[in-house]
């Protein structure tokens, strides 16, 4: 119970912490193809289909998300920003469910080009980049920061 | 058996540790039981909490992604340990994995299931903390949690049954060391002690100071405490016993005495007989029913003797008998018959602790006061006859010594050559009658002596003596007689002794010896005096060359009347003077004595007390004033006489003083006309005379004061000192008894008429 608390307090000060370092660091967006049906998706809706739960799209068909690559800052920085959560404790995640095999880690793009390029071709896939690099095949459902 | 046992300190103690500690233990046992069954209930539910803690983000990724694989694996897992009987994992309404313990069957977890709490806990997404996502649900195994904690139990059942077995072994040896056996050996040692003796209980080797110790000096205390009272007690009965002895003895004594006692013994109480003796029954001539009950003047006659009455008098002396005042007083008894007699009654208080007796003691003595009575007379009789034989014998002087005056008066005259010197031829005759009257005399003064020692009526008056010049005085005496005979006085000691006695009386002792001394020696003989002073006695001696006295006469000497056969001799004597010797000196406190050898000597030795410092009554010397010569006495003399011879023996003397004129008068009566009608210088007055006597004529002469200056001697033939005492106090101015020596008469004339001339 005291635990909780005090997890809670932590989380809240990272939250915190992380909300006033935004601006500083570079806007990561959730994109999708501007092919998608999908017009808008939900925080939850997001993280279900990045954390393996429920992998479809409000259409019906199957979502395929995209990753980044393990040293690109900007996936423990998308990860924080939508669950709150260290990359650490998200790879302890996989870790649980990956040795069952239930369940698995979106697929990895190499960098951010080749995520833009990947959501790009696919209208049914999902990823995240930064804001700066986006361009007009692939549009931003989402943004996490806010 | 047994109960001998329990009532072992050492078995009470072991019994009462064992039951206190077992129901100690058991009740902490079950106590041990609930705490560590509830402890073993929570520790279980904080293990399975904990466990649950370990594998909730795998449960949390599980149901979060519906992965029954994993879900299962957790199950598994968490089912390896042995307190958890069942897991269930669920989805929301998916059940993704359900596994129970892998050693039970289906029937023993459901009973298990249904006795164990499951413990339920909540899954929330990992990703959202407001989404349930599952739920675990874990039972625990009872059957483990109750096994552990049975044997936590049993560990500590075990552990307070060693704690149980080592507190017995420490106690029990400790109780018989400290505590029973020590008692035991006080307790033996008691048995034999004989506290009687004085044995004191010694406590044993270290235990001096603590609680047995103080126990056995308790004992000792209680035990000297209980023997001193012991021994108290017994002294008190002891005491209580031979006081009831005593007192029944002396009750019985008391009985005795009063029951045989030839005197009648009363009892009296509040004035009234409580009790008498059988003496009293045979004195009165009643029954002892008579006495009980009455007064004590019932048997008294209403007046005793002196007239008091007898119920007033005997209330006096009752009540002076109660005040403590023993009362002894005649009392005049009537019979019940009514005769009387006299008694002796001797009333004393008794006092008892249930009142005061009054013991009347009556003793008969009308033979008593017969012979009294007869006493009296005798006495009476005695004394009338003393008063006689006194009367007869101062009589008797008197009347012999009256002619006698007349004998040795006319043949002093004649001796002296009065008127006319005698023939040589008559001298040797006169002698005779002189001495002959003297011895007669001396014989009539000596029986006169002799009676007044018997009677006890002799003065002995104790003044200091030189005994040296009473000697020589006394020798110079005897000396003419000794010479005659040519015997020799010597007296050799001139001792500076100084005896205790009456010069007058000593002088005639010695007087007397001397003179035997001297009258029983042979011709030529010897008499040796010697004085010795010894012990505070002084020993005078006097020895004579006689022919002794025999043997068998020694036992007769110092008898009145035993002349030892010396009256058939030619020696004077009366027989008598030893005697008075013998009264005299032993009057004066000494003692006289005599050894005596046949043809050898006698010895006779006197004995008087010594002179001490505190005899300072000196005897005063006899001095003799020179007389003055006839021819200067001049003067008138009256003589009042009634006998004729006498009167004329004093005209004779007087015929030789030339100048005094003598004057006779025959009466008293015609001796005072005289003497109013011509005092004479000097008056000689006879005592015994017809009519007024001397002693009267005395008074009268005295009580004129025209007569009053006469000096009056008396010329008496009463000899008697009491006759001279009298005489002397009654006022005469000397007393001659007759018959007197003519020398002495003169000298005494001259001496009053020479005077009166100075005067």
């Amino acid at each position: 119970m005291k635990s909780n608390r005090l997890t809670r307090i932590i989380r809240c000060t990272l939250l915190l912490a992380l909300m006033i370092s935004a601006p500083v660091n570079a806007d990561v967006v959730v994109i999708v193809s501007a092919n998608c049906d999908a017009t808008a998706l939900s925080r939850r809706e997001i993280i279900n289909i990045f954390m393996g739960r429920y992998r479809f799209l409000p259409s019906g068909h199957a979502a395929k998300p995209y990753d980044l690559p393990t040293t690109d800052p900007r996936k423990a920085q998308f990860y924080l920003a939508l669950t709150g959560k260290n990359i650490s404790d998200i790879d302890a995640y996989w870790a649980r469910l990956v040795l069952t095999g239930n369940a698995s880690p979106p697929d990895e793009a190499s960098s951010q080009e080749a995520m833009l390029d990947k959501i790009a071709r696919n209208p049914w896939s999902i990823g995240y980049l930064d804001r700066s690099i986006i361009d007009n095949r692939v549009r931003v459902i989402f943004d996490p920061e806010h | 058996m047994f109960g001998q046992w329990s009532q072992s300190i050492l078995v009470r103690t072991t019994l009462v540790i064992l039951g206190a500690v077992g129901l100690a233990g058991l009740i902490f046992i079950f106590l041990a039981a609930g705490v560590t069954a509830s402890d073993s209930e929570d520790r279980a539910k904080i293990h399975l909490s904990q466990l649950l803690d370990t594998v909730e983000s795998s449960v949390r990724a599980a149901c979060y992604v519906n992965d029954r694989a994993l879900a299962r694996e957790i199950a598994v897992g968490l089912l390896k340990n042995n307190d958890v009987l069942s897991v269930k994992i669920l989805a929301s309404n998916l059940v993704l994995a359900q596994e129970t313990h892998p050693g039970l069957n289906t029937r023993q977890v459901n009973r298990e299931s249904a006795r164990g709490i499951p413990i339920h806990r909540k899954i929330i997404s990992p990703f959202d903390n407001t989404e349930i996502v599952g739920e675990i649900i874990v039972t625990p195994n009872r059957i483990e949690i109750e096994s552990q904690s049975s044997q936590s139990v049993w560990f500590i059942v075990m552990l307070l049954g060693s704690q149980l077995l080592v507190i017995a072994a420490i106690v029990l040896p400790s109780v018989l060391y400290l505590v029973s056996r020590p008692i035991k050996k006080l307790s033996d040692t008691l048995h034999e002690l004989d506290p009687a003796s004085g044995d004191l209980l010694l406590p044993p080797t270290g235990h001096e100071h603590d609680e047995i110790g103080r126990l056995v000096s308790d004992i000792n205390a209680l035990t000297g405490r209980f023997l001193g009272s012991l021994h108290h007690e017994q002294a008190a009965r002891e005491t209580i016993e031979n006081t009831e002895q005593a007192l029944t003895e002396s009750e019985l004594r008391y009985r005795t005495i009063f029951e045989s006692a030839g005197d009648a013994i009363f009892l009296i109480r509040d004035n009234i007989y409580i009790d008498c003796n059988d003496s009293t029954l045979e004195l009165y001539g009643c029954q002892r029913s008579d006495i009980i009950g009455c007064t004590p003047y019932r048997y008294s006659p209403e007046y005793q003797p002196d007239g008091s009455l007898s119920s007033k008098l005997a209330e006096e002396k009752a009540n002076a008998a109660s005040a403590g005042e023993t009362q002894l007083f005649d009392w005049e008894h009537c019979r019940l018959d009514g005769t009387c007699f006299s008694a002796e009654v001797r009333l004393k208080l008794i006092k008892l602790h249930q009142g005061t007796y009054l013991q009347a003691i009556v003793r008969d003595i009308t033979t008593r006061k017969n012979t009294e009575r007869m006493l009296a007379n005798a006495k009476e009789e005695a004394e009338k006859t003393t008063q006689a034989k006194s009367a007869f014998l101062a009589s008797m002087s008197h009347e012999l010594r009256t002619p006698l005056n007349a004998i040795i008066g006319f043949a002093q005259m004649l001796d002296m050559g009065i008127p006319v010197p005698l023939a040589l031829s008559q001298k040797q005759p006169v002698r005779h009658i002189l001495s002959s009257g003297r011895h007669l005399l001396g014989l009539i003064n000596e029986v006169l002596d002799l009676t007044r020692i018997e009677a006890g009526r002799m003065d002995i008056s104790a003044s200091t003596v030189a005994v040296t010049p009473l000697i020589e005085n006394i020798i110079a005496l005897v000396q003419p007689g000794a010479a005659e005979r040519r015997i020799n006085i010597q007296y050799s000691s001139h001792s500076e002794a100084k005896i205790c006695a009456d010069p007058v009386r000593v002088r005639q002792i010695l007087l007397n010896l001397l003179s035997n001394a001297i009258k029983y020696n042979r011709d030529d003989g010897l008499v040796l005096v010697s004085c010795q002073e010894k012990n505070n006695v002084v020993n005078i001696s006097i020895s004579d060359t006689g022919s002794g006295i025999p043997k068998q006469q020694h036992v007769l000497l110092f008898q009145p009347f035993q002349r030892l056969g010396a009256e058939y001799s030619i020696t004077e004597g009366t027989g008598i003077g030893l005697v008075i010797c013998k009264k005299l000196t032993e009057a004066m406190n000494g003692r006289i004595g005599f050894e005596s050898k046949e043809g050898i000597g006698s010895r006779f030795w006197v004995e008087l007390p010594a002179a001490t410092a505190s005899h300072i009554n000196v005897a005063p010397e006899i001095r003799t004033v020179d007389a003055p010569k006839n021819s200067q006495v001049h003067g008138i003399v009256l003589y009042v006489e009634d006998s004729p011879v006498n009167a004329s023996v004093m005209e004779h003397i007087f015929s030789h003083l030339t100048e005094v004129q003598l004057i006779i008068a025959a009466t008293a009566e015609a001796g005072l006309d005289i003497i109013h009608a011509n005092p004479p210088d000097l008056v000689l007055m006879d005592i015994n005379l017809p009519g007024m006597n001397g002693l009267d004529a005395l008074l009268v002469i005295k009580s004129d004061p025209y007569t009053a200056s006469i000096p009056v001697i008396a010329v008496s033939a009463a000899a008697l000192p009491q006759d001279v005492k009298r005489g002397l106090e009654a006022g005469f101015s000397a007393y001659l008894t007759k018959p007197f020596e003519v020398t002495e008469l003169i000298t005494m004339v001259a001496k009053i008429l020479g005077n009166d001339r100075r005067r």
